[in-house]
């Protein structure tokens, strides 16, 4: 939920509640009130008819609906004025409604006169109608305004809010350009940009160490390991025994492999640091065309058949040296779990890259296959990082990847939109 | 050949050192870019190998001021930093080729003759053993003036013999100098053996001798002596 409709359904169900409330006191106001101006109205009447009285006016010309007068003992104390609720025939109505009937004593020329009167009051129910009928509006003129407001007005306040958003989304660790958000004239989102500022500061600095010590790790991993290998070459062309030789063979292809693992998890460094971004699209079609040539011998030398279809300029987005990766890995490992005698399939169309190659079913759960160091192949001499690299390729250029073993066919699909 | 080596790791560099002089070579070594522009100021040199990561500057100012000096030597650059943009920056100023650490020192044997024929015989001169004529440019061999039949991997394989004669040669350094990058993953060798076979048997074919032997565990030797 959006944070301003939040905020305006909080504000709406407030306002309700106090509307609510505000309801009940404009009733019990106005009740009051028009209560206060018919006993006033009353009372005039009253005292007019006193008056009339005292001027001599005959009784039975004044005592008739809706006034009525009764003698009353004359030395009974005044009666001051009173009113109370009645209920009494509505002439033009035609039915019993509810009156308020006011009552006073009057002593004139020597008798003593009740003189009551009583005029229609107005019912709750009508107060209660008209209160109802004008929170109604209240709430639909509040609604449509505090609707309307608040967007524009959320739009105003949050627009460093907004800005900042952007900034973090198109910041970038391995790009250069610093986070530089505007200084806003809200304390809370100054409060967050210059938290994001020294955060993003500190990321950079971190992600810029380990880049360092990714890369000098790397190079020192090599430097020993090219001493050692030197060494075993000369070695190597010294006088030396067959025994000697193997084991010396043997501590060389261990470094060679030690060698090729590093660079491998490098590579890998390297593509989770994003540094390798896809800047224009490749011809996929042709670079597949040459990595097959490329490829031909080491097909031969397996007596692997190849039938292909590739379809003319297809074009995918992906840096070339990745691009290069990429296929390698999938023809290297087409070819190594390939039988003698056996046949890869290559089908490339718009939107996806096919490789089917004969093989043995696989030992491991197809998905673990990715993953780092998982060989389906103990013996094997790879380092167990080709997959794995493709995988990360993949991911970090919005391209789907999918394995299947189906029928002899181990099948690799890379496809993207 | 004259060579000199800027290189930081002395094991590194004794490693290089002995195998180029064993190859004939003259070769000096300089560890620092201070070094190693003091000498090329003073001697001339057929090639210079060059380390990207020195310790008072990178290889590469002393590649930018080699050429500003218009010194003629040919320049391999030797850097285990594998990033992409080495390589390019490099060759962009004017190196001759580029190497990654580790490499195996016949490679760099092979990468250095390349150079050196290009730059200081202009690339024209047969390359000659015995009965055997290897011509680079033209991709052509001829044994007793006898054109061979060979494939583009299995003359390459034998120029890499011949420019290593007397060395042994792995079958992960034969892989690796035929295939290059394509070896990374590539899990035996059995076709480095299907290779040698072949060559030796179109020598063989035509009246040459058995040069190429197998040394036992580890791999083959081009033998100038029988």
């Amino acid at each position: 939920m959006k944070l301003i409709n939040q905020f305006t359904v909080w504000y709406l169900i407030i306002t309700l509640f106090v509307l609510l409330a505000g309801g009940v006191i404009i009733y019990e106001n106005m009740a009051k009130e028009i209560d206060k101006e018919e006993s006033r109205e009353l009372q005039f009447w009253i005292d007019n008819i006193a008056g009339r009285l005292e001027r001599g006016v005959p009784l039975r010309k004044i005592n008739h609906d809706p006034v009525e007068i009764k003698q009353l003992q004359f030395d009974a104390p005044e009666i001051p004025f009173h009113v109370k609720d009645t209920f009494a025939m509505h002439q033009q109505l035609q039915r019993v409604e509810r009156h308020l009937k006011g009552s006073a004593s009057y002593k004139i020329n020597g008798n003593h006169y009740l003189i009551s009167t009583y005029d229609i009051m107005v019912e709750p129910d009508d107060i209660v109608d008209a209160v109802q009928k004008s929170m109604i509006w209240i709430v639909v003129i509040l609604l449509v305004f505090v609707l309307i407001s608040s967007r524009v007005i959320s739009n105003y306040i949050l627009r460093p809010f907004h800005a900042t958003l952007a900034a973090i989304e198109s910041f970038r660790l391995n790009q250069k350009n610093k986070f530089m958000p505007d200084r806003s004239t809200t304390n809370e989102f100054n409060n967050l940009n210059d938290f994001l500022i020294t955060m993003t500061n500190k990321a950079k600095q971190d992600y810029q160490s380990l880049k360092e010590f990714t890369e000098n790790a790397s190079h020192e991993m090599q430097t020993p390991l090219a001493i050692i290998r030197g060494k075993l070459e000369l070695l190597m062309e010294s006088e030396i025994k067959d025994e000697q030789a193997k084991l010396i063979l043997s501590a060389h292809e261990a470094v060679e492999k030690l060698s090729r693992m590093g660079q491998a998890l490098t590579l890998l460094t390297k593509l989770n640091n994003q540094e390798y971004a896809a800047g224009q699209s490749i011809n996929l079609s042709e670079l597949v065309t040459k990595k097959l040539s490329d490829f031909e011998d080491l097909f031969e030398l397996k007596t692997i058949a190849v039938t292909r279809i590739i379809q003319p300029d297809v074009y995918v987005s992906l840096h070339p040296t990745l691009a290069d990766i990429l296929l390698n890995n999938l023809f290297n490992n087409s070819i190594r779990h390939n039988f003698l005698n056996g046949s890869i399939e290559i089908d490339l169309r718009t939107t996806r890259l096919t490789l089917k190659n004969t093989g043995e079913p696989p030992s491991l759960p197809p998905e673990e296959l990715f993953n780092r160091f998982k060989k389906g192949n103990q013996d094997t001499e790879s380092v167990g990082l080709g997959l794995a690299i493709v995988k990360q390729i993949c991911i970090l250029n919005q391209l789907a990847i999918d394995y299947q073993f189906e029928e002899g066919w181990h099948k690799i699909q890379v496809s993207w939109k | 050949m004259k060579i000199i080596l800027v290189e930081d790791n002395k094991e590194l560099a004794h490693n290089i050192q002995t195998f180029l002089e064993k190859e004939g070579f003259i070769c000096e070594t300089s560890f620092t870019y201070a070094e190693a522009l003091d000498k090329l100021a003073s001697f001339e040199y057929d090639i210079v190998i060059l380390d990207i990561m020195l310790p008072d500057r990178s290889g590469l100012q002393l590649l930018e001021w080699i050429k500003r000096e218009k010194i003629e030597s040919g320049i391999l650059i030797i850097s285990a930093r594998n990033a992409v943009d080495d390589k390019i920056n490099g060759l962009e100023l004017g190196a001759d080729d580029y190497l990654t650490k580790p490499f195996h020192l016949t490679e760099l044997n092979a990468r250095l003759k390349a150079i050196y024929r290009r730059k200081k015989l202009n690339g024209e001169r047969l390359i000659s053993f015995n009965e055997i004529n290897v011509n680079p440019d033209t991709m052509e061999a001829r044994v007793h003036g006898n054109l061979l039949e060979l494939t583009k991997k299995e003359f390459d394989l034998l120029l890499y013999f011949i420019i290593n004669k007397n060395r042994v040669l792995t079958r992960q350094s034969i892989a690796e100098h035929l295939w290059g990058d394509y070896t990374d993953n590539l899990a035996n060798f059995d076709f480095v053996y299907q290779h040698v076979k072949n060559l030796r048997r179109k020598i063989e074919q035509a009246k040459g001798r058995d040069y190429i032997g197998t040394v036992y565990g580890l791999g083959y030797k081009f033998n100038t002596t029988p």
